[in-house]
C-alpha cells in the first residue's frame, strides 16, 4: 500500500479520500471514472482519433463489409466503447498505474500486416536520438499531452517530405531521378494499409499539352496472392526512382508531386483531407 | 574604382582556386556522418554508368558523366561529388561550374571511392538506392485497414 501514500503526499491530504475511492475505478467503464479526477488528460485526448475509433463514419463502414467484423474492435475499441480508451494504454489499473513503456504499449495495436509503425520506428534515426512515439504525437508547450496528434491535425505534415530532383542526360535519352525523404519517427505513410503517398510526375510539351504521366504508390500494396508487399517510404534514407522521359514526346515541362492521401484507391479517389507534400516544376531547356 | 579592383581580384582568386586543388573537400568518415543528419548533401556519383554500377556510396545517385547535359532542381543545397581517378580534372572543373551555377554548394569526396573503402566504410549495389515500384503487379487495398491481424509478438 506504499503507492496509494505516494498519492497523497503528491496531491495532499484533502485527496485522500478520493484517491482510495478511485481504488475502485477502473477501465471497464470506459476512463469514464478517470475523467472525474484527470480531466486534462480526458480533454485532451478525446481531441484524439483514437478516442472515436470504434464510432467514425469510414470505421463503421468497412467494418459493415469485414469477414470477422468482431477482430475490428480488439484495437478499435478493446473496451467496448466509442474507441480507445484510457485502461488500453495504462492498464485496468486500479492506481497505482505502472509506467509507460512506449513504444511497447503502442505495440499491441500499432504493429500489424499493414501496420508497421512500430516496427520502423525502432529501426529510425528518431529512435536512434531517443525519442519517443510522444515526443512528435503528444506535446503541447513543450510538455506531454494526451491530444496524440496524427497526419490529420495539426501541423504534423508541414515539411514531412521533401522531393529532390535532376535530369541527365545518357546518350540520347533524357532521364529523370527523383529522390524522397521523410521526417517522420517511422516509415511513410504511418498507419495502416489505406493510407498512401503518391508521387506523380507529369510533363507537358510546348503546346501545354499532356505527354507524361507517372504515378507510383507508396504505402501497403496486395499482389495477386493475397500477400501484402511493405512499399512505405522507410525513415532516414531517400528513395529514389529514375524515369527515362520518352524522347518522341517533345517534352518541355515536368511537374514532379508528392501527396499524402488518407483515402484508399487510386490517386484519382476524391480524398477531401488529402495534402500535397511538396510540389516541384522543371523547364527543360 | 576600389571596390572594382576587389571585385576582379576575387573573381580572379577564385578562378585560380577553381582550376587548381584548393576545391572543398570533405573526408569520408564526415560525410558518413552527414548521411545521418535530417538533411544530408545530394550524393552524385559522376563515375560513369559502369563502375557505379559496380559499387558506389549509400545514397549515391548515378549523375551520368556530361555536365552539360545535366539540370538541377534549382533549390540549391549542398552537393557532393563522387569521382576519382577516371574522371579529368577539366571535367571535374565543369561539374562544379555547372552545379555552382544552379546555387549548389560543392564538395568533393576526398581520396575519390578509394578513400572511402580504405575508411573501412561501406559500398553498396547501385540499385539499393533506387526503388523500383510496379515490377510486382499489386492491388490497391480498398480499405483502410485491412491487414487486421497482429503480426507478431512486440520483442
Ligand atoms: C478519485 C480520483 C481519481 C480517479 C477516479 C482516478 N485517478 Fe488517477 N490519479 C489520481 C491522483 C490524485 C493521482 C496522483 C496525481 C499526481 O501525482 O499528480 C493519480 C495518478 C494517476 C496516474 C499517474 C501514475 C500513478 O499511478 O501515480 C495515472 C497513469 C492515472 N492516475 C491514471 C488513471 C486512470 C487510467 C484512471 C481511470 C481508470 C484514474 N487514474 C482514475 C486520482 C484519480
Ligand atoms: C494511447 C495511449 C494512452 C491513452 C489511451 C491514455 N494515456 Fe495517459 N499516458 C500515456 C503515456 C504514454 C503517458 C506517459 C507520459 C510520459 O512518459 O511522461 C501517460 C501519462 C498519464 C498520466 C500521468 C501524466 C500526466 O499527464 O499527468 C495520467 C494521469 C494519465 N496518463 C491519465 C490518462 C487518462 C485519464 C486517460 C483516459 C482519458 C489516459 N491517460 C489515456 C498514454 C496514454
Ligand atoms: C520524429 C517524429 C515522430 C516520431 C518519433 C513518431 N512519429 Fe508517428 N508520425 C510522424 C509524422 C511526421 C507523421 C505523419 C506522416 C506519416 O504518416 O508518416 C506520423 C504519422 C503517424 C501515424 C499515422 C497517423 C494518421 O493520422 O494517419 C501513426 C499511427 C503514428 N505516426 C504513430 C506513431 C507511433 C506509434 C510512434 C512510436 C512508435 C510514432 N508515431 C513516432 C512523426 C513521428
Ligand atoms: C488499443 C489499441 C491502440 C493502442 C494501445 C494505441 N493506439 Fe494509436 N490508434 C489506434 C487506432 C485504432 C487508431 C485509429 C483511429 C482512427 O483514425 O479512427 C489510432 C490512431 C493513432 C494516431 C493518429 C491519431 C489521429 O488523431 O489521427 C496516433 C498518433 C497514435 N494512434 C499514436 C499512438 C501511440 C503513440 C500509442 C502508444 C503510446 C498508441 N497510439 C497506442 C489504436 C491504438
Ligand atoms: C491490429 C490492430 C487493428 C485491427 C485488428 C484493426 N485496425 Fe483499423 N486501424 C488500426 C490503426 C492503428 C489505425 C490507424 C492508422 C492510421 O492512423 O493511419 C487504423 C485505422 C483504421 C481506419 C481509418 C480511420 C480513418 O478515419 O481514416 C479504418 C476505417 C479502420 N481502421 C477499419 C478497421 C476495420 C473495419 C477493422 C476490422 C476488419 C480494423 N480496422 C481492424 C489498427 C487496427
Amino acid at each position: 500500500m506504499s503507492r496509494p501514500r505516494s498519492i497523497a503526499d503528491r496531491a495532499g491530504p484533502a485527496i485522500v479520500a478520493l484517491a482510495l475511492a478511485s481504488l475502485q475505478a477502473t477501465a471497464a467503464d470506459g476512463g469514464k471514472g478517470c475523467a472525474d479526477c484527470h480531466p486534462r488528460q480526458a480533454a485532451a485526448f478525446e481531441r484524439s482519433a483514437m478516442a472515436r475509433a470504434a464510432v467514425t463514419p469510414a470505421f463503421t463502414a468497412e467494418r459493415a463489409d469485414a469477414a470477422d467484423p468482431r477482430r475490428c474492435l480488439r484495437c478499435h475499441a478493446p473496451g467496448g466503447g466509442r474507441g480507445v480508451a484510457c485502461g488500453d494504454c495504462h492498464g485496468s489499473g486500479p492506481h497505482p498505474f505502472p509506467p509507460l513503456e512506449q513504444p511497447a504499449v503502442c505495440a499491441r495495436c500499432h504493429d500489424a500486416p499493414g501496420e508497421n509503425t512500430v516496427r520502423s520506428f525502432l529501426d529510425s534515426p528518431a529512435f536512434a536520438a531517443g525519442l519517443r512515439c510522444s515526443d512528435c504525437h503528444a506535446v503541447a508547450d513543450g510538455g506531454f499531452n494526451h491530444h496524440f496528434r496524427g497526419a490529420r491535425s495539426g501541423d504534423l505534415l508541414r515539411d514531412a517530405a521533401t522531393l529532390r530532383a535532376f535530369l541527365r542526360s545518357e546518350g540520347d535519352r533524357t532521364l529523370a531521378t527523383v529522390t524522397i525523404r521523410h521526417r517522420a519517427g517511422h516509415a511513410m505513410p504511418g498507419g495502416t494499409t489505406g493510407r498512401a503517398v503518391w508521387l506523380r510526375i507529369s510533363g507537358r510539351d510546348e503546346g501545354g499539352r499532356e505527354r507524361l504521366d507517372r504515378r507510383w504508390r507508396f504505402g501497403w500494396n496486395r499482389d495477386r496472392e493475397g500477400r501484402w508487399h511493405d512499399r512505405t517510404l522507410p525513415p532516414g534514407r531517400p528513395v529514389a526512382i529514375e524515369l527515362p522521359l520518352p524522347s518522341a514526346a517533345g517534352i518541355r515541362h515536368l511537374t514532379i508531386e508528392l501527396t499524402y492521401r488518407f483515402r484508399p484507391g487510386p490517386l484519382d479517389t476524391p480524398d477531401p483531407d488529402a495534402v500535397i507534400l511538396d510540389r516541384m516544376e522543371i523547364e527543360l531547356p | 574604382m576600389r571596390p572594382l579592383l576587389l571585385l576582379v581580384a576575387s573573381v580572379l582568386l577564385s578562378a585560380i582556386l577553381l582550376a587548381e586543388p584548393g576545391w572543398p573537400q570533405i573526408a569520408p568518415r564526415q560525410l558518413s556522418r552527414l548521411l545521418h543528419e535530417p538533411v544530408p548533401p545530394l550524393l552524385l556519383d559522376i563515375r560513369g554508368r559502369g563502375a557505379y554500377l559496380a559499387g558506389t556510396l549509400p545514397q549515391a545517385l548515378n549523375a551520368g558523366t556530361d555536365p552539360a547535359g545535366f539540370l538541377p532542381d534549382g533549390r540549391g543545397g549542398d552537393v557532393v561529388l563522387i569521382s576519382d581517378d577516371s574522371v579529368e580534372r577539366e571535367r571535374l572543373a565543369a561539374w562544379i561550374r555547372r552545379l555552382t551555377n544552379a546555387h549548389h554548394r560543392v564538395f568533393i569526396l576526398q581520396g575519390g571511392v578509394a578513400a572511402w573503402r580504405a575508411a573501412g566504410l561501406p559500398l553498396v549495389q547501385a540499385e539499393q538506392n533506387y526503388v523500383r515500384p510496379g515490377t510486382v503487379p499489386f492491388i490497391i487495398p480498398r480499405g483502410l485497414c485491412e491487414g487486421d491481424e497482429p503480426a507478431q509478438e512486440y520483442r
